[in-house]
């Protein structure tokens, strides 16, 4: 029986009905987004070479549940439920090796010039996007992500105090800049080669 | 398939070091399934879990992990290109915030390699291997020396006003009776000691291999650490301890590596340190 009593009436296909349930009148492609990227973060704690295709299956049989009629009452937590199986599953079979088997800071020393040089492109176009952010946002990103151990927490609780914001508020401003000059970088260096 | 649990956890007060500890896969199975559900019902705290990743990626980065995390952590980061990019921001980002020690122990790696060309198939292998292993330090801390390349590796350090110094010990300085002598940087807080570990005293492949290193002065053990795995650079393998400056007092040091339950003599090395 289905909580809302309808998908399987007015639905075609385990998506339709999905989307049906997580919303109406476009409310629902931005629930669809939004449960798609926790479930992302999820296989990323555990999984995170394959983050993105577990959490589609995820979905799928999500979505192949609520097409059947099954209950969902709360869909996210039942969405973790099936998110925790098909991890087990993925991991059982031992779906996919992870792409390094060894620190990546460590390379054969036949990849030393090449790894050397990715660096130093790296950090070339660090500084230009540094530069390129402003003073402000750059000297908060040095700050910020300059400390650490024991000095990271006192540092960003003196920055905190000097904006007058909260450690939290702190924390997203810095992720948001931090998230930016990582894009900027992305886009200086050229496309990413693939997994 | 049963139908997934879905009653709430109670909340429970969620730290950065419990954050930490659950990317690390540290955390009991309880608390790490009471932040799954948060994870998939809270959109800030999905924000928070970002934001400690963001700083375990630039511990990682520094080499400020602990043996025993850097597997997990190596995984984590890279899993896909653009984590891979990420680690390399981390990386320059590091270098950066920290910019003098850095590019100064960054460019004397590269000294060290263009002065090994044409000297030998051996000398380059053991230049490379520097880079190899120093590389696991050089972005965040400063390499005061390299035991085995040549005497001049210790006069050619810079001053140093970084906190953490390294040390690499070379397998096959370690033979005979010469002594090593280290000029550690006075503003030292900790020493991050690198020893490599002889390809013959275990089988390379068995990663469960653990050593115990021992730190002697005059006799007195002044540090010691067991169950240390392995780490890899390319071919070749060493363990790491990290430990206090003031553990290397000016004076003589003999520092012995044993596999554990090997019947394989200890590697030691002599080291005759002083302050600068």
């Amino acid at each position: 029986m289905m909580r809302d009593g309808s998908a399987t009436e007015t639905t075609r296909t385990p998506f339709d009905a999905l989307l049906r349930r997580l919303g109406r009148d476009g409310t629902e492609g931005p629930a669809y987004e939004t449960l798609r990227r926790r479930l992302i973060r999820f296989f990323r704690v555990y999984a995170p070479g394959e983050a993105d295709e577990l959490a589609d299956v995820s979905l799928d049989r999500l979505a192949r549940k609520i097409h059947e009629g099954t209950e969902v009452v709360n869909v996210p937590l039942y969405a973790l439920g099936i998110a925790r199986m098909v991890l087990h599953e993925a991991r059982a079979r031992g779906a996919r090796r992870r792409n390094a088997e060894a620190d990546p800071t460590l390379v054969p020393d036949e990849q030393d010039a090449q790894a050397t040089g990715e660096l130093e492109a790296a950090l070339a176009a660090l500084s230009a996007c540094l530069d390129a952010a402003g003073a402000e946002p750059r000297a908060l990103i040095l700050d910020y992500y300059g400390a650490d151990g024991a000095e990271r927490i006192a540092t960003r609780q003196r920055l905190a105090g000097e904006r007058g914001i909260s450690i939290n508020a702190l924390r997203n401003r810095a992720l948001r800049l931090r998230e930016a000059l990582e894009d900027c970088v992305r886009r200086r260096l050229g496309p990413v080669e693939a997994p | 398939m049963g139908r997934p649990r879905d009653k709430q956890s109670p909340m429970i007060e969620t730290t950065d070091e419990t954050l930490r500890r659950w990317l690390l896969h540290r955390l009991p199975t309880g608390e790490a399934e009471a932040l799954e559900q948060r994870l998939l019902t809270d959109e800030d705290f999905g924000e928070r879990v970002r934001a400690a990743e963001t700083d375990l990626l630039d511990d990682y980065a520094c080499g400020d992990l602990a043996a025993d995390e850097r597997p997990i952590a190596a995984e984590r980061f890279a899993a896909t290109a653009r984590d891979r990019l990420r680690l390399r921001i981390a990386m320059a980002l590091a270098r950066i915030t920290r910019r003098s020690p850095r590019k100064l122990a960054g460019s004397r790696h590269h000294r060290h390699a263009g002065a090994a060309t044409g000297a030998g198939s051996r000398r380059r292998t053991r230049v490379r291997r520097i880079a190899a292993i120093g590389l696991a330090a050089s972005a965040c801390a400063l390499v005061v020396a390299v035991i085995g390349l040549n005497q001049r590796m210790t006069s050619l350090a810079p001053p140093s006003t970084q906190a953490e110094t390294t040390i690499t010990l070379l397998a096959d300085s370690q033979r005979g009776a010469n002594i090593q002598r280290i000029a550690l940087p006075a503003s030292a807080a900790t020493v991050r000691l690198q020893a490599e570990v002889d390809q013959s005293d275990v089988d390379r492949r068995d990663s469960r291999a653990r050593y115990t290193l021992s730190i002697d002065d005059a006799g007195r053990t002044v540090f010691s650490a067991e169950h240390i795995g392995v780490r890899e650079a390319g071919p070749y393998r060493f363990v790491e301890v990290v430990f206090d400056a003031q553990t290397l007092a000016a004076g003589t040091h003999r520092v012995r590596v044993i596999a554990e339950g090997s019947a394989e003599p200890a590697a030691t090395w002599t080291l005759e340190i002083s302050t600068k």
